[in-house]
């Protein structure tokens, strides 16, 4: 393992690398600070960058702006009251407090700090758990990975947005759209509909773009085209006092393991993180009323977890090939577009992007650190350009990125039907993640589903004779049932009332 | 936000998931070791239709016991008049990109949707356009070779 490393920060350390680190990081800031334009609909714009970059390069700078717009988010809660990114909500309920009381330069410090510890927490997670998980998915066939992929689809619908029926529904769409095009097996085309154009189905980028691009820039529009109020912060406030570093410590470390550990689980980890890190911390902490009203603790904890989950969340990615939330489907589909096929062998046939990416993530941690302390006046600032100055901008990226992937005006056209279709799904509460998940999912589902009745001669019960099958069917049950068991006794216990 | 749009949206799903299961139907299942391209087709169908009814019942349980949205609640609603627009340019401006270019119409859809967006004035939304477009001219066609349409009417 120790060797893979060394082998990765050498291949990390190379100038097209560290360029992309820088580039992704930068880009990654910006994104966090800026209200309305999230990591994985910019990961998603920037894909045909990766052509010029290649393979490990583009992933490095893709995972960059992933966990760069962690650190960015945190900014524009604590100064503008606003969460730059969603897994920063919780942060502006304690930072934001400690800015009005002049403690902006503390808390955003902690924010940055805890950042950075909780970030490499995550990474060694990763370079500890990733290797061995990879070699143990080595025995997996094709009946554990249909299982594994439809608990993925199941825990994510359960976690995502407030009804699990529109989470699941959502889920199905995106397996139901993966259907579309040329059946691997028989190589007939499938709901075609006699285009030539649906023949190949429904390509990830464009969907994706249009999802998290097209559709949360509409969804800005309709909501505030304002530049935003920002807090004054001075450089030679971004000091935290001994007490602060004191207080800010052990919910820094906890945050880093509990984001790590949540970000293993499929769904909006950083987001469940960071309110997963605060409850914990208002529980275990001797002065519970001070959440709420400038703890450092409540800034400390949340931003940390976020970091961690990001790492965690490229376990499955980087070790069975399985993406279990949209940033990640994204690096998949960017991996796709080069070739490179995910998943137990990913190690073996690319270690130099296996261990490229991980040990990146130990520089690029660094990298923000540098950018978000010193710079963090610059970065806040971004703030206040007028939405009616960078929606446009990004939107005309967005089209001209979705036609970048495949020279194609076909993916255009995909990405602004999926961007309408975004926009309503937002307004009437239908959460995108699932639908994404289950586009990249769907196709292996499928196959894994059809291989698995060939090999077990069509005898269904045949499942549960494969030990980790069995476990995994288990699991996904549950995950189906123990929602509705918590929803129907909710339900009764309001009726007694 | 259960109102009678969403029963209206729920049914427009769940129509949809008949009609995805029907043409499902066209495809062969196979058997059960060696099932066909019409297998998993059906087991979604089957699955979107009773996910789709079983939120339309919801829904209209839900509306029936649910008071109405207060006038305060429905101020704070957001407005559609923008994204209307800008998705009306969006789709001129797709449409536009292979006769005029990508040129012209990148230039033409930042401007308006700019103004429609509340950029006062001429010189800024100019100005914003003509630096979007050498931006991505350079990043695009320069940097990553990306031969993006040059437009019929000029010979592309």
């Amino acid at each position: 393992m120790l060797e893979g490393l060394c082998y990765g920060l050498q291949n990390a350390l190379d100038l097209r690398n560290l360029l992309a680190v820088g580039i992704g990081c930068f880009v990654g800031t910006i994104v966090g600070v800026l209200p309305g334009i999230g990591p994985t609909g910019t990961m998603a714009l920037l894909l045909p960058l990766t052509f010029a970059l290649g393979p490990t390069a583009g992933m490095i700078m893709l995972a960059g702006i992933w966990y760069g717009a962690q650190y960015g988010g945190s900014t524009t809660s604590i100064l503008v009251n606003v969460p730059g990114e969603a897994a920063s909500v919780v942060t502006c309920l304690d930072g934001h407090q400690m800015a009005r009381k002049g403690k902006a330069g503390a808390a955003l410090a902690v924010a940055a700090i805890g950042s950075f510890v909780a970030g490499t927490i995550g990474v060694l997670g990763l370079t500890l758990f990733a290797p061995p998980l990879a070699n143990a998915a080595l025995d997996f066939g094709p009946p554990e990975f249909f299982w594994i992929g439809l608990l993925g689809l199941l825990l994510l619908s359960n976690l995502s947005g407030k009804s699990t029926v529109k989470a699941l529904l959502m889920a199905t769409l995106g397996v139901m759209l993966a259907t579309v095009g040329m059946d691997p097996i028989s190589g007939r085309p499938r709901f075609s509909m006699g285009s030539s154009s649906l023949f190949g189905g429904f390509e990830f980028v464009p969907v994706t773009m249009g999802l998290f691009g097209v559709a949360e820039i509409l969804s800005s529009c309709a909501e505030r085209l304002e530049s935003w109020e920002v807090l004054k912060v001075r450089f030679r406030d971004l000091y935290p006092n001994r007490e602060d570093l004191r207080r800010s410590l052990a919910p820094m470390l906890r945050g880093g393991v509990v984001g790590f550990l949540v970000g293993l689980i499929p769904g909006p980890a950083a987001v469940m993180s960071s309110f997963v890190s605060y409850a914990v911390e208002r529980k275990i902490s001797r002065h519970p009323e001070e959440f709420g009203r400038g703890a450092i603790e409540g800034v400390a904890g949340p931003e940390s977890a976020n970091n961690a989950a990001t790492a965690g969340g490229l376990v499955p990615l980087l070790a069975l090939g399985l993406p279990f939330a949209p940033p990640t489907a994204v690096l998949l589909g960017g991996l796709m577009i080069h070739g490179v096929v995910p998943g137990p062998l990913l190690i073996q046939e690319h270690p130099e992007l296996f261990w490229g990416v991980i040990a990146s993530m130990y520089i690029g941690n660094t990298i923000l650190l540098i950018l978000n302390l010193p710079l963090v006046g610059v970065f806040a600032s971004i703030t206040r350009l007028r939405p009616a100055i960078v929606l446009p901008v990004v939107l005309a990226l967005c089209v001209i990125g979705a036609y970048g992937v495949n020279n194609s005006m076909y993916d255009v056209w995909v990405m602004l039907v999926f961007g309408i279709l975004g926009f309503f799904m937002r307004r009437f509460e239908f959460e995108p993640a699932p639908v994404v998940l289950g586009l990249v999912l769907g196709r292996m589902l499928e196959n894994s589903l059809r291989q698995s009745m060939v090999i077990m001669e069509g005898n269904i019960w045949g499942f549960w004779s494969r030990p980790l099958s069995a476990t995994l069917i288990i699991l996904a049950i549950l995950a189906l049932l123990v929602p509705l068991i918590i929803r129907l006794s909710a339900y009764r216990k309001r009726r007694i009332a | 936000m259960r109102n009678k749009a969403e029963g209206i949206v729920t049914l427009f799903i769940l129509i949809c998931g008949l009609g995805y299961f029907l043409a499902a139907t066209q495809y062969s299942i196979g058997k059960l070791d060696s099932p066909g391209a019409g297998l998993m087709p059906r087991l979604l169908g089957i699955a979107f239709v009773l996910l789709s009814a079983s939120l339309l019942v919801t829904n209209w349980f839900g509306r029936r016991s649910e008071p109405p949205p207060s006038p305060a609640h429905r101020e704070r609603s957001p407005k559609l008049k923008t994204p209307l627009q800008v998705t009306v340019i969006l789709i001129l401006y797709v449409a536009a990109i292979p006769p005029l270019g990508f040129i012209l119409s990148t230039f033409l859809a930042i401007f308006f949707t700019a103004r429609f967006m509340g950029l006062e004035g001429w010189r800024k939304p100019v100005l914003l356009s003509l630096g979007t477009v050498a931006f991505a001219h350079l990043l695009f066609v320069l940097l990553l070779d990306v031969p993006l349409p040059v437009g019929a009417l000029w010979g592309g």
